[in-house]
């Protein structure tokens, strides 16, 4: 951003050295750009809150909100308002400090993970160079917040669901961090924009089919971050047929839709840190980084939103696969949690990450080795895709789709 | 970067021991079907602390040589310590088998718990960089408070294990404090580097904090006065075989790295010989005159512990002054090995009385060690002599110990020192012949015979440590002479 | 002056800090402003599906719960190892060291390991025993 503000500077015909207002200008962009950031993530949460419903009720043959604004679009706004109208109450044996507090901390921590996270070839806000280790460092702090509310408010339903979900979210966190350690790996660095640079446009350029193992940790990852999101079917903190509702039981009104904003503006965390990291980020097809920077002009402006668009739409069809599985999948049992984290995700990624080493090594002295194994992962894949593809295909042509599109659609 | 794979060599005592404790806690969870009783564990133990002490003493020749680009040094005073260190081990390995065996407690990690504790140990004697000392210094510490807390059943242990964590993680941090001061001052955490900025004279307020700080922070491991509180509760709820141990190994390990940090890190001659002098003047006297008023022999030894800790201050404070300084290390090597020797065969004692007492239901007082000349004359007599030897005594180690140390405080200009030295020690008498006499000389016998067979193995050790404190007190030479030749790294 | 602008890069974190915690503060207070107050003691209570109750809330909780702290903080603390490591080891690479640098991560790892197989083994990931 730096380098765009000089430019900017230079353009109207000041040394951005010597200006004296260069500092401020700086100040004002990022000011700004974390206002976009912190509007954009809420605003997006507000906005899959409406597409998750429409998913749903898509999935299970119902017809979901449809009546305030196009296709009900305008759905989120109406329940902000309402939200905001609502009463907001503290229980009286709450601990109203930390009850009040506790939002405050799931909000930062869910905000300042934006910092790090590239929305396109330049719009990032900041590109840290312990970026991918400063987001798994922040969202740490969510489970901070989900122990004081839980706590604070004094109720036994609460208390439980904070401590299941904190336990779910810190066991969780290991397979994550040990699976974001394939791409750091495969990049040699930490930074989020040096790992989208290190991969490509064309899919047998992406980490995720660099190798058997980077393809599994893609999975580990994605399967990790459901249950750090509480994500079905990882949804056991808020069980509401056995918790009432988990950690978030005593608060009601705007307080309240703050762990439900959190809880869907991670599914584009989760879902941009998997494309970012397996996926090949905002790297367009056929256009090498070095080859991007050094566009000018109009075509850099029409390559740039490019990206933007590539980007959010990998982005956001995770998003969706994440909304497809919570309709899809019943939520697991404790137990079977637990174990699946620490006797399989566990040791499997941490095999990953020396799997991984050893296979940089040897691709190393056999180059060729690398290339063939992209490809036939990358053959399989779309073999797969297709498959499935025609499965579904064939299914609507035996069954036909039961949802009725004329009333009320 | 340069790596040394045979720098791997300089510190094989620490391999050793934590290569036992790995393969303990492996066959922990693997033989317990075969093996229901984990019998073998001691023996595995013991033998791996016999390697420790035979790779110690084996690399006691070689020459002094820094180690991983500095951050530990293989020489002379690591090798004794951990030579003292392992011995120690090997010793307690034998008590606690037959005191465990006795009280149906040859479950879980007691071993894998005591190899970890010591290869923390061999490591901090060994450490010459302020993170390599602190991470040496958890994995020896938290060893520790879990074998405090191994008999689980009963307030004691719990209290004994919760007291000296929760005061043992503050040490900590007080040591991570001053660690960060010391960064702070010169930029490492090395301590030649540390040294150069003292050196330099450019010495700033950071830096004496830093070194208050750290002095603290192993103050409170040594057990020096102001931080001693830990003590009694700890010694009194552990069991036996682990005080033994703890008494010392832990104060071997922290001794030999405050050395290491105030000489090596600090230069000759600071300032903190005054600290060292002050706490050295406090502990004998806090130490020695708290012990009078005890009649539980446990908690007797604890204070002697802290008194004990005193003498050896003195040794270290001898240590900072421009005389030749290998004179002072050598009778700190010599004193921490006899003072090792001499408690851990006591608590040795202590563990088989503790057990009678724990089956007969008696409390622990000097009145139930009454007639214990009758039943057991060996076991009296081993009590008796390591009384001796605590108390300074000729012909035995404690003697010897005493002696050599307050020769170097007045060869060190430390006069006043020595004298008060001399004074606490004939103070110290009073507490230690009252065992004897109790022992001895009164003789209502309540307690009643200790079972046979299962005694064989602490009895080997008691004769064993007996036999090292009466050598050491009527033949020091041989020690003398290792001793010297492992401080010859600190003098001229 | 050195300090300033090696955290300079951090400072979008703290403007973002900031926005976050002044919108949730905003919210908030419009929430207060524009919501009814009726508070009455039913609705201050906590809820326990309409039954009164019984005893703090604070109550003690499952060994295993904490056991699950404890393996997070020893096996978090590795992978904060390992990350170094691994964002190093293409430079280990170029330098021709790096199978030394695999050997050493695999030692470690397989400490490691052997702790997982411990704690397995010993049946702390057993969450119905």
């Amino acid at each position: 951003m730096q380098d765009f503000i000089d430019n900017l500077i230079r353009s109207w015909g000041h040394d951005p050295a010597a200006w004296p207002w260069t500092q401020f200008l700086y100040l004002a962009f990022m000011g700004a750009a974390a206002f976009i950031v912190v509007n954009f993530a809420a605003i997006s949460a507000g906005i899959f809150s409406w597409a998750e419903r429409r998913v749903a009720a898509r999935m299970q043959s119902r017809v979901g909100p449809n009546r305030v604004g196009p296709f009900g679009f305008l759905q989120w706004v109406a329940d902000a308002v309402k939200l905001l109208l609502k009463e907001d109450l503290v229980p009286a044996e709450a601990d109203a400090v930390l009850f009040r507090a506790a939002p405050y901390f799931m909000m930062v921590g869910f905000a300042c993970v934006f910092v790090c996270l590239p929305f396109s070839h330049k719009l990032i806000v900041a590109d840290l160079n312990i970026g991918i280790f400063y987001i798994l460092a922040v969202t740490a702090l969510i489970v901070v917040g989900i122990i004081m509310s839980g706590w604070s408010s004094n109720s036994k339903w609460s208390l439980f669901g904070a401590i299941r979900s904190a336990a779910q979210i810190i066991s969780y966190e290991i397979p994550a961090g040990m699976a974001l350690m394939i791409p750091v790996l495969l990049a040699g660095t930490l930074s989020t924009q040096g790992i989208i640079r290190a991969q490509g446009g064309w899919p047998w350029q992406w980490f995720i089919f660099d190798n058997p193992a980077a393809f599994a940790a893609f999975f580990i990852y994605f399967i990790s971050a459901l249950a750090e999101g509480n994500r079905t079917p990882f949804d056991l903190p808020e069980a509401e047929s056995e918790l009432v509702s988990g950690y978030n039981t005593e608060y009601s009104g705007m307080r309240f839709s703050y762990f439900f904003l959190v809880e869907w503006g991670n599914m584009w965390v989760m879902s941009a840190i998997a494309t970012t990291m397996f996926l090949g980020g905002w790297q367009l097809p056929g256009l090498s980084p070095a080859r991007f920077d050094a566009l000018t002009g109009g075509v850099a402006v029409i390559a740039e939103i490019a990206s933007l668009a590539l980007f959010a739409f990998k982005t956001l069809f995770f998003v969706f696969v994440v909304m497809w599985l919570r309709w899809t999948l019943p939520r697991i049992r404790v137990d079977q949690m637990m174990n699946m984290c620490w006797k399989y995700l566990v040791p499997a990624s941490f095999a990953g990450a020396l799997f991984v080493a050893a296979w940089m090594l040897l691709v190393h002295e056999a180059p060729w080795l690398g290339q063939a194994m992209r490809f036939a992962l990358t053959a399989i894949a779309a073999v797969t895709v297709a498959a499935f593809a025609l499965r579904t295909l064939k299914n609507l042509r035996d069954t036909g789709d039961k949802f009725d599109f004329t009333s009320n659609w | 970067m340069n790596f040394n794979p045979g720098d791997l060599y300089g510190v094989l005592p620490a391999l050793l021991l934590a290569a036992g404790a790995l393969v303990l806690l492996t066959s922990e969870v693997f033989l317990r079907p075969v093996e229901p009783d984990r019998r073998y564990q001691a023996w595995v133990a013991a033998a791996f602390a016999f390697a420790g002490l035979w790779a110690s003493l084996a690399q006691l020749g070689d020459p002094a040589q820094p180690l991983f680009a500095g951050a530990a040094v293989s020489d002379g005073f690591a090798h004794i310590v951990a030579a003292v260190v392992c011995a120690a081990l090997f010793l307690s390995c034998i008590v606690a088998f037959s005191y465990l065996e006795s009280l149906r407690a040859t479950r879980g990690e007691f071993y894998a718990l005591a190899l970890f504790s010591a290869s923390g140990m061999c490591l901090l004697a060994q450490a010459t960089d302020l993170v390599v000392i602190f991470i040496s210094l958890e994995v020896m510490s938290l060893a520790v408070y879990a074998l405090c807390a191994y008999l689980r059943r009963g307030k004691r242990p719990a209290e004994a294990a919760f007291k000296y964590f929760i005061l043992g993680s503050f040490a900590s941090a007080i040591f991570l404090y001053g660690a960060a001061f010391a960064f702070g001052a010169s930029g490492s955490t090395r301590l030649a580097d540390l040294a150069a900025t003292v050196r330099s004279g450019s010495a700033t307020t950071l830096v004496y904090a830093s070194a208050a700080l750290l002095a603290a922070g192993f103050a409170f491991k040594v057990a020096a006065v102001p931080f001693h509180m830990w003590v009694p509760d700890v010694y009194d709820g552990a069991p036996a075989p682990v005080t033994g141990f703890m008494a010392a190994g832990v104060k071997a390990a922290a001794f030999a790295t405050l050395v290491r940090i105030l000489v090596s890190g600090y230069g000759e001659g600071g300032r903190w010989r005054g600290l060292i002098v002050a706490l050295a003047y406090l502990t004998m006297l806090v130490g020695n005159l708290l012990a009078v008023p005890q009649r539980s022999v446990k908690r007797m030894l604890a204070y002697s512990s802290i008194a004990h800790a005193g003498y050896l201050l003195v040794a270290v404070a001898a240590m900072g002054t421009s005389a030749p300084r290998a004179d002072a290390a050598g009778a700190l090597l010599f004193y921490l090995a006899s003072y090792g020797a001499t408690v851990i065969g006591a608590f040795a004692v202590v563990a088989i009385i503790e057990r009678k007492l724990a089956l007969s239901g008696l409390g622990d007082d000097l009145s139930s060690w009454a007639g214990l000349s009758e039943k057991h004359p060996a076991l009296a007599a081993a009590m008796s002599l390591f009384m001796i030897s605590l108390a300074g005594v000729p012909p035995t180690a404690g003697f010897m110990a005493k002696l050599t140390v307050f020769r170097s405080a007045i060869e060190a200009d430390l006069v006043p020192l020595a004298i008060f030295g001399v004074i606490t020690s004939v103070a110290g008498l009073y507490y230690y012949l009252r065992v004897v006499v109790y022992v001895y000389m009164v003789p209502e016998a309540k307690a009643d015979a200790v079972q046979g067979g299962r005694l064989l193995s602490a009895g080997l050790a008691i004769a064993g440590c007996a036999l090292i404190v009466l050598w050491m007190g009527v033949l020091p030479g041989s020690f003398a002479a290792l001793a010297q030749s492992g401080a010859a790294v600190f003098g001229r | 002056m050195r300090a300033l602008d090696y955290l300079s890069p951090y400072l979008p974190v703290l403007i973002l800090l900031l926005f976050a915690g002044v919108l949730c503060a905003l919210i908030g207070a419009a929430a207060t402003f524009l919501g009814p107050k009726r508070i009455t003691a039913i609705k201050e209570t906590a809820f326990e599906c309409g039954s009164p109750s019984i005893g703090d809330s604070h109550s003690r909780h499952s060994v295993k719960f904490y056991l699950v702290a404890l393996l997070f903080v020893v096996f978090d603390v590795e992978s904060v190892f390992i990350y170094p490591w691994g964002s190093l080891l293409r430079d280990f690479q170029a330098e021709g060291l790096g199978w030394f640098a695999y050997v050493e991560m695999l030692s470690f790892m397989a400490t490691l390991a052997l702790g997982l197989v411990y704690v397995w083994r010993k049946g702390a990931l057993e969450w119905n025993p």
